[in-house]
């Protein structure tokens, strides 16, 4: 099913030149990695973020930076946007993971829009205009068609990394720390040290999808980077696919993405977002296992086990 | 000898729940860690084990001074323990529970896959012992109380530890159960493995224990061998004047 | 003798500033001490309050002061709404949860205040407002002296009902201790409703004063958000005075970094003082060490 529904997405702009479209799908990759890295802190370990869009921001300023101040070959300022990106996660890493829960979720908060303001105020970021950066123009026929390869490769390569993480000893001590991190530490986990590694392990690939990103647009500032919207579609995609599952990103981001499409037509751009809200809200009280948790409801297959089922509490 | 306390202090705002303990335990031993309610049985586990820090004093473990450890160092020294009220985790598999306990945090080892053939094997074998191996791909959260006590203790024997500090493993659990768990105590106990044990239950305690240390007020108040434990009138008016 | 003059200066706007922060963050501080959740959509409420009193000055004529007769009411209501169906459904649930509930209303709010009130910036045209008097030799604002003053007078009014109604009593007992209350009698849910409905009429003042002050744009509540959060966290749990007190000081710290780094990073220094505070002293100023939400 996955080998079929790939093949159909890379040949996908061979046969489909719309461009919008086209759009729509790189934006549903970007959104697939930004989800996809963010559940690993997140839906896995149970430290839920609230500012993931910081390391996408970060990895977007890296790009224009290097590209437009030091000619950098684009492709190679992408990696160096992942690593930054992972070099912010280590230092805000270790701030903020020893936090818990819903104080770690604001600290996030408080650190994304920090970086926002830092972006916003100095000078060499281009203040809030930020930066321009043409790219070496292609037709406008093709010229998408690099980005949606790129989008869609960052994608991929954040699933299967993901995935792979939760084959091993880690992935089974991060969803340990989640579930009761005590005792977690109790059964021999260095809790730091696995929270901290899927923390930067979470940050490179907004970095680089974020660089990508930039490139794309050919513009950073700081709204395109920094927005808090991100992290709202982010924490909406999460739960409406299914926190902490390798699916639930892919689902999510697509039925959002498109939701969004189809609403800001029909109701516009405050509109949407009210609904988005509202659906948000909606999901965290009465869905927080996700749209497939709905076939619970109707005593369908399996129950989804859901993030937020209240574990035994322990004093 | 394998513990030694020496002068350890645990202070909570105003109060002392650890009083300048100090004792040894006996090399090979099944010790037991006896007084009355909040007498600081738990506390000390939680301050050996590296969930609380100290206010002074010292703790040795084989010689090697253990105090200031994070709790992951010292089960990678080889000591693993349960807690008072049981911890498990809910949403994996009893499986996968069994999969947790590790006593390395290499790199290398992270990267590893969680299942060998040895631990399935060992795990498979824990579960039918305690009877619940036809729930081992069932999520913990299934489990009553009393099978979820019966999961924690087998996490505890997964590690191959060298000392299990047990935090009243038989509270809760039926009488027949019980002397299951004690003979399996005994048998892991006659292989190598050390254990200390917090129990209320007098007769687990004298039968079981090789030696027994009693606490109250958070203070050592005696320590010997059942038989000098049981005449001991201090402890009984301990027990008494509660 | 220049420099201590300006030093002066910014310390009393550093004040009449802090005082408003207070009332911004009592009704925060109320939630956080009572009903033990991190009420994020506070300041999207204390944007809606600026808002109402903006229409209310705009097609009403009226001061904005005097409007809170009307917007306090209407706020409360609202704040009881916020927690009959938001808040009460997700009383087992995880902490997270909530975080996730609110942080949706907060985006549906903001969006809604924009559909209705546009995204521009807009301020309220008072009487007093570009106002200035001098006071001992220093030129004071006179919009922000008034709001000092209405701050000043609510959270009197304030500390006097917890302090001598019963309501206010049993408020103050189920945020010492809720079981006890329970078992005393309280009935915890109703004061509950009643905290969340005072809450939103505090956040309704707020949103007046910081009105009268600042022109407000939808999305200026985030960078609210950072300051009351800041000082209920650096104020230490269920600690009015404390609360008081890091208003104060993050209204002087703001004014301060405003003058000497630059006006656009006063709202950075309370978001870098709420992860210092969370990280290196959770308890706050005056919490006791341990304690925490």
């Amino acid at each position: 099913m996955t080998n079929l529904v790939m093949v159909l997405l890379i040949f996908f702009p061979i046969f489909v030149r719309d461009r919008h479209l086209l759009h729509i799908l790189i934006a549903i990759f970007v959104y697939v990695t930004l989800v996809q890295s963010w559940n690993l802190p997140g839906g896995y370990t149970g430290y839920t973020s609230f500012g993931h869009v910081l390391f996408f921001g970060i990895g977007g300023y890296t790009t224009a930076m290097l590209v437009v101040f030091f000619s950098v070959p684009t492709v190679i300022t992408y990696l160096i946007a992942g690593i930054l990106s992972s070099l912010v996660a280590l230092i805000f890493g270790y701030i903020s993971l020893r936090l818990k829960g819903p104080y770690f979720a604001i600290a996030t908060l408080a650190l994304a829009t920090m970086g926002r303001y830092v972006f916003l105020n100095f000078e060499i970021f281009g203040g809030a205009e930020g930066v321009l950066m043409p790219m070496s123009p292609l037709s406008p026929d093709i010229e998408k068609i690099p980005y949606y390869y790129g989008a869609l490769l960052v994608a991929a390569l954040t699933t299967l990394t993901v995935y792979l993480i939760t084959k091993t000893r880690l992935g089974l001590g991060l969803m340990a720390i989640r579930e009761n991190e005590e005792k977690a530490a109790g059964a021999g986990i260095n809790t730091t040290k696995h929270k901290v590694i899927a923390f930067i392990v979470s940050a490179f690939f907004p970095g680089v999808i974020g660089g990508l990103y930039a490139s794309y647009l050919e513009y950073v500032n700081p709204d395109s980077c920094f927005s808090i919207l991100y992290s709202a579609n982010i924490l909406l995609m999460a739960i409406l696919g299914g926190i902490g599952t390798i699916a639930g990103p892919i689902l999510g981001s697509a039925v959002v993405v498109i939701l969004s499409e189809i609403f800001s037509v029909v109701i516009g751009h405050q509109g949407r977002l009210i609904v988005f809200g509202l659906l948000l809200t909606f999901m965290a009280i009465y869905l927080p296992g996700g749209l497939l948790s709905v076939k619970d409801k109707f005593g369908y297959g399996k129950k989804t086990v859901s993030f937020f089922d209240q574990n035994t509490k322990d004093e | 000898m394998s513990f030694e306390f020496r002068e350890v202090i645990k202070d909570f705002g105003g109060i002392r729940a650890l009083d300048r303990v100090s004792f040894k335990t006996p090399h090979g031993a099944i010790t037991g860690l006896i007084g009355p309610n909040g007498s600081g049985k738990t506390t000390l586990f939680n301050v050996l084990t590296g969930f609380l820090p100290m206010d002074g004093g010292q703790i040795f473990y084989k010689s090697d001074r253990i105090d200031g450890l994070k709790p992951h160092e010292v089960v990678e020294l080889g000591i693993i323990r349960t807690f008072q009220i049981t911890r498990v985790f809910p949403k994996l598999t009893l499986l996968e529970n069994l999969l947790v306990p590790t006593r390395t945090n290499l790199m290398s080892d992270l990267l590893r896959r969680p299942k060998t053939a040895k631990k399935l094997e060992k795990a498979q074998r824990l579960l039918e012992i305690i009877g619940l191996d036809a729930y081992m791909h069932e999520p913990a959260s299934i489990l009553s109380f009393g099978q979820s006590k019966l999961l924690e203790l087998t996490l505890s024997f997964m590690i191959d530890a060298d000392m299990v500090l047990l935090d009243e493993p038989t509270a809760g659990i039926n009488p027949s159960l019980q002397s299951g768990i004690n003979d399996w105590i005994e048998a892991e106990n006659k292989e190598g493995k050390e254990f200390l044990i917090i129990e209320h239950n007098m007769e687990v305690v004298m039968n079981l224990c090789h030696h027994i240390i009693v606490l109250h007020n958070g203070q050592k108040l005696a320590q010997g061998e059942p038989a000098e434990i049981q005449q001991n009138a201090e402890v009984l008016d301990a027990y008494l004047g509660d | 003798m220049d420099n201590f003059f300006t030093l002066a200066q910014l310390l009393i706007t550093g004040i009449l500033l802090g005082g408003v922060y207070a009332v911004m963050a009592s009704g925060l501080s109320l939630i956080f001490g009572v009903v033990r959740i991190l009420q994020i959509s506070h300041s999207v409420l204390i944007i809606l309050g600026c808002y109402f009193s903006y229409s209310a000055n705009k097609y009403l004529s009226l001061d904005p002061i005097l409007s809170l007769l009307i917007t306090m009411p209407i706020m409360f209501f609202i704040g009881i709404v916020v927690y009959r169906f938001v808040v009460a459904p997700l009383k087992d649930a995880l902490p997270v949860a909530v975080l996730l509930a609110f942080f949706g209303l907060i985006i549906a709010l903001e969006n809604t205040i924009a559909l209705i009130w546009t995204s521009n910036y807009n301020a309220i045209h008072s009487a007093y407002q570009g106002k200035s008097f001098f006071f001992l030799g220093f030129d004071i604002s006179l919009p922000k002296a008034i709001a000092f003053g209405v701050a000043c007078l609510v959270i009197f009014t304030l500390l006097l009902f917890l302090r001598n109604t019963e309501t206010g009593r049993a408020i103050r007992a189920v945020s010492q201790d809720r079981d006890t209350a329970q078992i005393l009698g309280v009935d915890v849910d109703k004061i509950f409703v009643i905290v969340f409905g005072i809450s939103a009429a505090l956040a309704a003042v707020g949103g007046s004063l910081m009105g009268i002050i600042y022109s407000f744009y939808p999305a200026l509540h985030w960078k609210w958000l950072g300051v009351v959060f800041s000082v209920v966290v650096l104020g230490g749990l269920g600690q009015v005075g404390g609360a008081i007190i890091a208003a104060l000081i993050i209204g002087i710290a703001e004014t301060f970094a405003a003058y000497y780094i630059g006006s656009a990073w006063g709202p950075f220094i309370a978001f870098a003082i709420l992860i210092i505070t969370l990280v290196q002293r959770p308890q706050g100023i005056l919490g006791i060490k341990g304690q925490r939400i």
